[in-house]
């Protein structure tokens, strides 16, 4: 029997990294292309935009040291609020939702004599994978406001155009999480599909047999069995949904009257447009802290809930 | 002991990690000393061709003037990539000083942010002795103020009118308007009348538009920012009078349609939109759309231009819209040649008519007094000898109207806070101090210091 004997606490251990190092060797280099693609590619920038955060630099010319300037300036900007205010207006009508339709859809594409069962699972699907710039595209013919398909049927019902896209702000945010909705749906639906299907049948033959309706069995069953995915798509979606960008910026660009302007469109603005790079690292670094923040509060919620 | 069997039946995973690892190496190295490819005996040829590259977006009016620049010079390689996103990375590369191209088609504003900070070639000398060939509004968009230097060589004219069509406007009942005494209350009335007829004389999308603004400043001789850069005069009184005559036009009711969208090509089609304000550049884009492949619409022929009404206050009859032109910045490897393009491109009447093809109009006066430019014709003008009426509207172009580093920001709030005010929610007063206070920050981080 071989013991070991540990060197005593606080004793430097040179030669174990050497030993690790060259007993290991090529398996670190396995694994060093993630590393160096990381350092290169995400820490370094990090860490460079943080310091940017503090200075003023317009992406040419000497880079300024100004302090919390930056971060000062952005809770100033009066297009940051209503950013913000837009964005959770988003991120609030968008998830709950988003789940409760995805979850419904997925009910009804797990009934087992649905006919056409594939072509419906496949046409929910189909938008997820399509490319958000052309469904923005298609969708801003369907509402355009003057000409579009939408107030065409409208007025041919005899009803009132709504000015859908540039008239109205809140008709242009629904319109906005119209889009959301029918592009990241199919998604939603794949794993809640996915979660119906791994429920074990026996739990629904057991539940009949002891008298349960089938509104109690989708209660006390298949909701409950269901939570781990919602637990996984609250946080992810509401991760993705503080992020929103694609779908505002092409179907209204942020209008009207910045009604659909998300944190992202207005950091785009910043840095992008205003090539104001020091501004926008400091909003950045906000906006990073918010979302863990916000998913912060959200895990010890459902983790409480669960 | 399990070891020993595997190593006899095939590769360990240790092995085939190994394996695999001085695959990958070898080839890595293999990659990095391999030679470059270089001409195989012989000497080099006697005149190496010298790049010449031209950043710019498709179609570009620039690369119809490359042809005749290449036959003059045939020791030229015409290189233009139209890269996208093409005013991140030529910032991204100045900023590097290296990888820049040799030409750029800037629009002012970005010309004098980066003449400002020493990104670009001081072109005082070579136009030192030809500016009296240029409008002054145009010089000025090259002159960076707080060097004193050129960093631009004065490009598209820019200017712009009221495109209508002529039988639509007789069929409204306004055929013997009277363009040249024409004012502002003529317009409106005018548009409110054709309105109600079914037909639209200009567009005025319900989420604001910011061009008219800066069409009525210009008209009125008034600038969003001071020559020098660093004062905002957006919200001076005849910024007030401008935005005065922006509602006034909301009132009188455009086609609400996103400017140059999918359903305004189609209402301009259909007859519906009649007219619109537009820079004279826009032909090009006006050909496209109306003088299908299958030949030429209903409306070929019919359209013309008129100049901006006047009225009170109002001191010149065009706008300006657009308007880039050609820099080369101070990383460039051949400024050389850039600086010979330029002149031909847009210093001489061949060069200019080239580009002129396009739509543009080269700022060059002898150009614009030259046949090759009066002569031209387009299908939707018909007969019209359309360029006469531009090279009178040249005259029209205020000096007083600046887009320095900075402008950026005033004219982004405009657009947006302009409804508002179109809407009666604040008075036009009110709306152009909120302009100014939402405008000052980004303009204070932007202007040139």
């Amino acid at each position: 029997m071989a013991v070991t004997a540990l060197p005593p606490r606080g004793v430097a251990r040179p030669t174990n990294w050497r030993k690790i190092l060259a007993r290991h060797w090529l398996d670190y280099l396995f694994i060093a292309p993630f590393f160096i693609t990381f350092i290169i590619f995400k820490l370094y920038p990090l860490v460079w935009a943080f310091q940017l955060s503090f200075s003023r630099w317009r992406g040419f010319g000497p880079m300024t040291w100004v302090g919390w300037e930056n971060y000062q300036y952005v809770f100033k900007d009066p297009y940051v609020v209503q950013s913000l205010v837009n964005t959770l207006q988003f991120a609030y009508i968008l998830l709950p939702t988003g789940i409760f339709l995805s979850i419904v859809l997925a009910v009804f594409l797990n009934m087992r004599k649905l006919p056409g069962k594939g072509v419906f699972r496949t046409l929910y699907f189909l938008p997820y994978v399509t490319s958000s710039v052309i469904v923005a595209i298609v969708f801003t013919q369907l509402f355009d406001d003057h000409m579009g398909w939408v107030n065409r049927g409208l007025e041919a019902m005899g009803l009132e155009a709504v000015p859908w896209l540039r008239g109205s702000p809140w008709a242009a945010k629904w319109v906005v999480i119209m889009l959301t909705h029918w592009g990241g749906l199919g998604y939603n639906v794949l794993l809640f599909l996915g979660g119906l299907q791994s429920i074990d049948n026996e739990l629904y033959e057991a539940a009949r047999i002891d008298g349960a309706n089938e509104w109690q069995i989708f209660w006390r069953i298949t909701l409950p069995l269901l939570y781990p995915i919602i637990f996984f798509l609250t946080i992810i979606a509401t991760i993705g949904l503080l992020n929103m960008f694609n779908q505002p910026y092409m179907l209204t660009a942020g209008g009207p009257r910045g009604a659909t302007e998300t944190l992202m469109m207005r950091l785009y603005e910043m840095g992008i447009g205003g090539q104001r790079y020091g501004d926008a690292s400091a909003f950045g670094f906000l906006i990073g802290i918010l979302v863990i923040g916000i998913s912060v509060v959200q895990l010890r919620v459902l983790r409480r809930g669960s | 002991m399990a070891e020993v069997q595997q190593s006899k039946t095939g590769l360990s995973r240790r092995q085939f990690m190994r394996v695999s690892g001085g695959v990958v190496g070898a080839a890595f190295l293999a990659a990095c000393v391999a030679p470059s490819a270089a001409p195989q005996g012989g000497s080099a040829p006697a005149t190496e061709a010298k790049e010449l590259i031209f950043w710019g977006h498709d179609q570009h009016p620039i690369d119809l003037a490359a042809g005749g620049f290449i036959e003059a010079n045939p020791d030229v390689e015409w290189v233009s990539p139209h890269p996208a996103d093409r005013g991140e990375k030529i910032v991204a590369a100045m900023a590097a000083g290296s990888g820049v191209p040799d030409l750029y088609w800037a629009e002012a504003t970005e010309a004098q942010d980066w003449g400002c900070n020493a990104l670009l070639t001081d072109l005082t000398t070579e136009l030192e002795g030809v500016k009296d060939q240029y409008h002054p509004l145009k010089l000025n968009e090259a002159f960076v103020a707080k060097t004193g230097h050129y960093v631009g060589w004065p490009g598209d004219i820019s200017v712009s009118g009221w495109y209508y069509r002529e039988d639509k406007l007789a069929e409204a009942g306004f055929g013997d308007t009277d363009f040249e005494t024409w004012t502002w209350a003529d317009f409106y009335e005018m548009a409110a009348a054709m309105k109600e007829q079914g037909m639209y004389a200009f567009v005025f999308p319900a989420d604001g538009w910011g061009a008219l603004f800066m069409f009525a400043l210009h008209q009125l001789g008034g600038t969003a920012v001071s020559q020098d850069g660093q004062t905002m005069t957006v919200g001076d009184e005849l910024g007030v009078a401008a935005m005065q005559i922006v509602k006034n036009l909301w009132d009188a009711g455009g086609l609400d349609v996103g400017w140059w969208s999918a359903p305004y090509w189609a209402a301009l089609k259909d007859g519906e939109l009649v007219g619109d304000f537009a820079a004279a550049w826009a032909r090009g884009f006006w050909e496209a759309q109306l003088a299908g492949e299958g030949g030429d619409s209903e409306s070929a022929g019919q359209w013309r231009i008129a100049k901006f009404p006047g009225g009170d206050g109002i001191k010149y009859r065009t706008g300006i819209w657009g308007g880039a032109q050609l820099i080369t910045p101070a990383a460039a490897a051949n400024t050389e040649g850039a600086i010979e393009f330029m002149k031909y491109a847009l210093g001489s009447v061949e060069g200019a008519a080239r580009c002129g093809e396009w739509g543009i109009i080269p700022s060059y006066r002898p150009y614009l007094e030259s046949q090759e430019f009066t002569g031209m014709r387009s299908k939707i003008f018909g007969d019209w000898a359309f360029n006469e009426f531009w090279r009178e509207q040249e005259k029209e172009l205020s000096a007083e109207f600046y887009r320095p580093a900075g402008w950026g920001a005033i004219s982004t709030v405009v657009q947006r806070e302009m409804v508002p005010i179109m809407l009666g929610e604040v008075s036009v007063e009110d709306g152009m101090a909120r302009i100014v206070e939402l405008s000052t920050p980004d303009f204070e981080r932007t202007r040139c210091m």
